[in-house]
């Protein structure tokens, strides 16, 4: 990498008026690019809010076709689904189409970290999620978790190609987080995924951090984490 | 710049619109997007100044964020048209006198955005997600939970709101919480808007929670860009 850094300012000093030297043509492509990145952030900016206020209302069919044809989708430990179809129909383990009297099913996408590739053609982000929850006869319940997701940019229009929803705490409302933490739902024996949850963890009062798509902004530098011991999962 | 007409010969000999063009129409066309990329950010500032304004009772400030003939409406309430009638309205809707009251919590956080800036740069559509934190010390207090479907306008190079529509979906009692809601509880009329008629009557009334409300998507989907309604 030093190599290459010192090999690039020897070209800059043997070439200093490389930047001017370039033609008009080259320098608008270089633009354009940048400028295409902005709109890649926007589109999935777009493109992830829209899955929240399709997912709020069990508009199952529309969520789906947010998804790349291959996209997988894991809420919580759920276990993974994969594929349009597959997860279409998965999604109606959250209640059913349209949703019905009653329920609430919240979902906000809030905080993002995008990260488009150099190449323009796959992103990452990270979201931030609350919750609000209720269905009759049921107390309301308070969520809150983190989004870890990728994009594909397939002839021009960016699609989802994973989503991956680590639940972090679910809360009775009458009770709050603080008195009132509910476990996390395994995998559907309903409708089974088709993968095991992609790593193993507990919500709230235990911790999880799910690792960065993004790295450090002013370092640059990817963050390890480290997650804390689990009698079962993760024993000392 | 003799290899720039090389290039642009070249390209019209392949028939790519992109390199084709001469450098003033690639940059006219990059100068296009990138107004449109500045008006989505625009949006969001208009937009989440208007909450960060009525925040804090400054409804002067919020109305003077409308185009002339711009509107709102609320839950409701029905539709006010026109700066002097927004900025009135907003008054009497958190009690009537300028800025908040000892106690009086009025938070509208607002997130969430989905926004189209329209092909010419001139307009724009957006949703937004409300969540109210409202209420008055030791006597009451409440999670409001709404959509705003809204659109802006570009005039003389500045951004403003055009139509405010705030679909309440409901107001819940803190101590309650949404899951005890009765049928018509979480969205009623405001005596604002009774005491001080608004200047149309508002879109079709509608089902707050719990009821079903799937409030109109003034967008297309974003993968398949057909309307929502057209995938069941």
């Amino acid at each position: 990498m030093r190599g290459l850094a010192l090999g690039l300012s020897l070209l800059a000093a043997l070439a200093p008026m490389h930047a001017q030297a370039q033609s008009a043509e080259a320098r608008l492509a270089a633009y354009a690019e940048r400028v295409e990145r902005l709109e890649d952030e926007d589109a999935i900016e777009n493109l992830q809010a829209t899955y929240g206020y399709y997912f709020d209302k069990g508009l199952w069919d529309a969520v789906a076709d947010l998804f790349a044809e291959d996209g997988s989708f894991e809420y919580g430990q759920r276990g993974v689904y994969i594929g349009k179809q597959r997860i279409e129909r998965a999604l109606l383990l959250f209640g059913r189409l349209g949703l019905g009297p009653g329920r609430l099913n919240n979902h906000m996408q809030l905080q993002s970290v995008i990260t488009i590739a150099p190449d323009g053609r796959t992103a990452t982000a990270r979201w931030q999620g609350m919750v609000m929850l209720s269905e009759p006869g049921a107390n309301g319940v308070w969520g809150v978790g983190q989004y870890e997701n990728a994009y594909v940019k397939e002839r021009g229009i960016w699609k989802i190609s994973k989503l991956h929803f680590y639940v972090q705490a679910m809360a009775d409302y009458d009770l709050g987080f603080g008195r009132g933490a509910l476990r996390l739902e395994g995998p559907s024996a309903l409708f089974p995924p088709d993968r095991p949850p992609t790593e193993v963890y507990r919500a709230f009062p235990s911790g999880y951090t799910p690792p960065f798509s993004f790295v450090h902004p002013v370092t640059g530098e990817a963050l390890p984490v480290t997650q804390p011991a689990d009698d079962v999962a993760r024993p000392k | 710049m003799r290899l720039v007409a090389v290039i642009a010969v070249a390209g019209m000999a392949v028939a790519a619109p992109a390199q084709a063009q001469g450098v003033d129409a690639q940059i006219e066309a990059l100068t296009e997007r990138v107004e449109r990329l500045e008006g989505t950010r625009a949006v969001k500032k208009l937009q989440r100044a208007f909450g960060y304004y009525v925040d804090r009772g400054l409804w002067g400030e919020a109305a003077d964020l409308f185009a002339d003939d711009g509107t709102i409406e609320i839950g409701i309430d029905g539709v006010y048209v026109g700066k002097e009638r927004i900025e009135e309205y907003l008054r009497r809707l958190h009690g009537g006198q300028q800025g908040l009251v000892y106690g009086q919590l009025n938070e509208w956080v607002t997130l969430q955005p989905v926004i189209a800036v329209s092909p010419d740069g001139q307009s724009a559509v957006a949703r937004w997600r409300d969540l109210g934190m409202l209420g008055q010390y030791k006597q009451h207090a409440e999670w409001r939970d709404g959509i705003y479907e809204n659109t802006y306008v570009k005039e003389e190079g500045v951004w403003k709101i055009k139509d405010l529509r705030l679909w309440v979906y409901f107001v819940a009692p803190y101590a309650e919480g949404w899951a005890r809601l009765q049928p018509g509880e979480g969205l009623t009329r405001s005596q604002a808007s009774m005491d001080f008629p608004p200047d149309r009557r508002g879109g079709a009334r509608y089902r707050s929670f719990p009821g079903t409300l799937i409030t109109p998507f003034p967008t297309a989907h974003p993968v398949t860009g057909r309307g929502v309604e057209e995938h069941h």
